[in-house]
């Protein structure tokens, strides 16, 4: 089941309630969670910190790593994608490639992603919306961003993206699209649902802890 | 002379596949097929849909559902190609897949025949104190219209015409995080 952990809602910067998307979550077989910043009782709610610089990211991160299911930066910039990747804090950096020519993901960035568990995120969206030439230099980006995976072993996690209902995507569909573009019927697996899964795992964990890598165990 | 037709074992092995078009306005048979195929071709280019024969056979204009035809081997890249479109003559939409089957009679009793009713209304009804117009419901789902500039631009933007709102959210039953 595709676990799909970057969706916003109307509360933030798209067009549909969030009892709607989650509605149409389960017409499709698929698991959301709603990326808006707000902790919502009934769904896996994640928030997406846009930061101008690297200080502000951290003092982002500070006070809101803990509320959430999850934490994403907006990527895009080359200093927050690098800022980003080596904070053990942040679960997923969205889009590094984000109005950019290149991926946004050097040599630096994979190696520190792989050893801070910082997943990499691809949108669905980004491919489904792009055409021609546009669409052609996104596949390039995704195509880099396997090769580093394959190479650094850090996790890629496939998100839609989606800012309203009609961009949501099935687990059969997203397999598709991504088995298309190269990715292998493995990987797809991976980061649409295992990925997500560890992702959301580890925050729970992390969540445990009482001070820096001790938690308390429940007997 | 007619020539003869290939014999069975040679004969393409097909996959029916059904599909569901969602969006904010019904769209002609014309339309939605000149969407699948050149999402296809875009994707894919002429030789690779040649070798994985992509047809829409049907497609049923009230319904706003049909169904392509495919070989065996190429049913994950008609998927794609299905789910790849994202826009039909200018308007947000989601080509929903909804099966495969290796038969059309199996198809249409497996996929095809839930029928999906929109009502139309119009009822002003307010959510989050602000007013908007009820267009259309299927279920739980209402699609409506706001009135605010803010919301009519980020629609826009998507090229869409209305918000997605469930009937809880319109009884007030707002999730706690908003209050």
């Amino acid at each position: 089941m595709f676990i799909d952990l970057r969706v916003h809602s109307l509360n933030s910067k798209g067009v549909d309630s969030p009892a709607r998307l989650l509605e149409e979550a389960a017409s499709l077989g698929i698991r959301l969670g709603l990326c808006d910043g707000i902790a919502y009782d009934n769904a896996l709610s994640g928030v997406e910190i846009k930061a101008e610089s690297k200080r502000a990211l951290i003092k982002a991160l500070r006070t809101s790593w803990k509320n959430f299911d999850y934490v994403v930066v907006h990527g895009g910039e080359a200093k927050i994608n690098r800022a980003a990747t080596r904070d053990t804090r942040v679960d997923i950096l969205a889009h590094p490639y984000l109005g950019r020519r290149d991926a946004g993901v050097d040599v630096v960035v994979a190696r520190q992603a792989a050893q801070s568990g910082v997943a990499i995120e691809v949108d669905l969206q980004s491919i489904i919306s792009a055409k021609g030439v546009a669409r052609v230099r996104q596949l390039q980006k995704v195509h880099r961003i396997l090769l580093l995976s394959r190479k650094y072993g850090f996790n890629i996690v496939v998100t839609s993206g989606a800012k309203s209902r009609y961009e949501l995507r099935g687990t059969k569909e997203a397999e598709a699209i991504l088995t298309s573009i190269g990715f292998t019927a493995k990987e797809a697996k991976r980061a649409l649902e295992e990925v997500p899964k560890e992702i959301l795992e580890k925050k729970r964990l992390a969540k445990q802890e009482i001070a820096q890598g001790v938690r308390l165990v429940e007997d | 002379m007619k020539i003869k037709a290939l014999p069975p074992a040679l004969r393409m092995r097909k996959r029916y596949i059904a599909f569901r078009v969602e969006s904010d306005r019904s769209f002609t048979r014309d339309e939605v097929v000149r969407a699948i195929v050149s999402s296809a071709l875009a994707m894919f280019g002429e030789a690779k849909v040649a070798e994985f024969n992509l047809f829409v056979l049907d497609f049923d204009e009230a319904e706003q559902q049909g169904f392509v035809v495919c070989s065996h081997r190429g049913v994950t890249e008609a998927i794609a190609s299905l789910s790849l479109v994202s826009e039909i003559s200018g308007e947000r939409v989601h080509i929903r897949t909804l099966g495969v089957s290796g038969t059309v009679k199996a198809l249409k009793r497996k996929f095809l025949n839930r029928k999906r009713h929109f009502i139309n209304a119009e009822s002003i009804v307010k959510f989050k104190g602000k007013e908007f117009v009820v267009v259309r419901e299927s279920g739980e789902c209402c699609d409506a219209l706001p009135r605010d500039e803010e919301l009519i631009k980020r629609l826009k933007l998507r090229k869409m015409r209305f918000i997605g709102v469930t009937k809880s959210d319109l009884r007030g039953e707002e999730d706690a995080a908003d209050t």
